[in-house]
């Protein structure tokens, strides 16, 4: 078995995390300073954590930079496949497919992320200096 | 060190921090939260999370992902970008990275799947607490 397939299936068997959007927490954990934005997380309907509104953002965005990056590697394992069966027309063609979707997807990706920790910043920013001015 | 792992270190980590999480003397955690094998969260020192060691694991290794894809997207734009001649080069340097994947994926489930089971066999914190105080 290949290690993207292992990798596949590793995932498939992770399936029980099944992170939903975090919602706005009401109220603070006692034994916590304020956390800024704060976000609950919660896992198959369970609370299993309370983030800040940068951290929570940085979490989601990166499980999906994992899943992109099994695939990444999925893809980069079959065109060393097609290498060493010496396929270059099929080697050609993935190489082709990475540049093209492969580099899109991550592109795609990264904008966003950089989008969306950005926008968390901000807002971090901002509900910061409203707490120093109370 | 390979180009890739090169042009890695040119995309700093966050400095996040998980640890373990103190509770209070009765061994309480904050109301309504599942937090098994809890951990507080720090970035760069300053609290930034309360959550189970799932959670933690899996935001430490996700970060790290986030950097990888970063470096990967780069290595492909870069390829993009490339006149002929140097394709092959950068070829190389995209092969080292899928080393580096592998590794890092394998890290990064492993984490997450020895969270799971850490998980299930601890028992439920406010189960405990009750116990402890009932």
């Amino acid at each position: 078995m290949s290690d993207a397939r292992k990798f596949k299936e590793r995932l498939a068997g992770l399936a029980v995390i099944d992170w939903q959007a975090p919602a706005i927490q009401p109220g603070m954990p006692p034994s916590m300073s304020p956390l800024v934005a704060a976000r609950l997380i919660s896992v198959q309907g369970r609370n299993v954590g309370i983030l800040d509104g940068v951290t929570a953002e940085h979490l989601l965005q990166g499980i999906e930079s994992t899943r992109l990056l099994c695939a990444l590697n999925d893809h980069l394992e079959a065109m060393l496949r097609a290498h060493h069966e010496k396929n270059p027309a099929l080697m050609s063609e993935m190489f082709r497919d990475l540049l093209e979707a492969g580099r899109a997807a991550t592109a795609s990706h990264i904008e966003k992320s950089f989008d969306a920790i950005d926008r968390a910043m901000d807002e971090h920013e901002v509900l910061e200096r409203q707490e120093q001015t109370h | 060190m390979s180009a890739f792992e090169e042009r890695l270190k040119t995309f700093m980590p966050m400095m996040l921090g998980a640890e373990p999480l103190k509770l209070d003397a009765n061994g309480a955690p904050p109301a309504g939260m599942d937090l098994r094998v809890p951990h507080l969260l720090t970035n760069n020192g300053k609290p930034c999370g309360l959550a189970s060691g799932l959670v933690a694991s899996t935001l430490v290794s996700n970060m790290e992902s986030n950097r990888i894809l970063h470096a990967v997207g780069s290595l492909l734009a870069d390829l993009v970008e490339a006149p002929p001649d140097e394709i092959p080069l950068r070829l190389k340097a995209l092969i080292e990275a899928h080393d580096f994947i592998v590794r890092h994926l394998d890290q990064a489930l492993t984490a997450t799947e020895d969270s799971i089971a850490q998980m299930r066999a601890s028992s439920f914190p406010h189960t405990e607490w009750k116990r402890r105080t009932h």
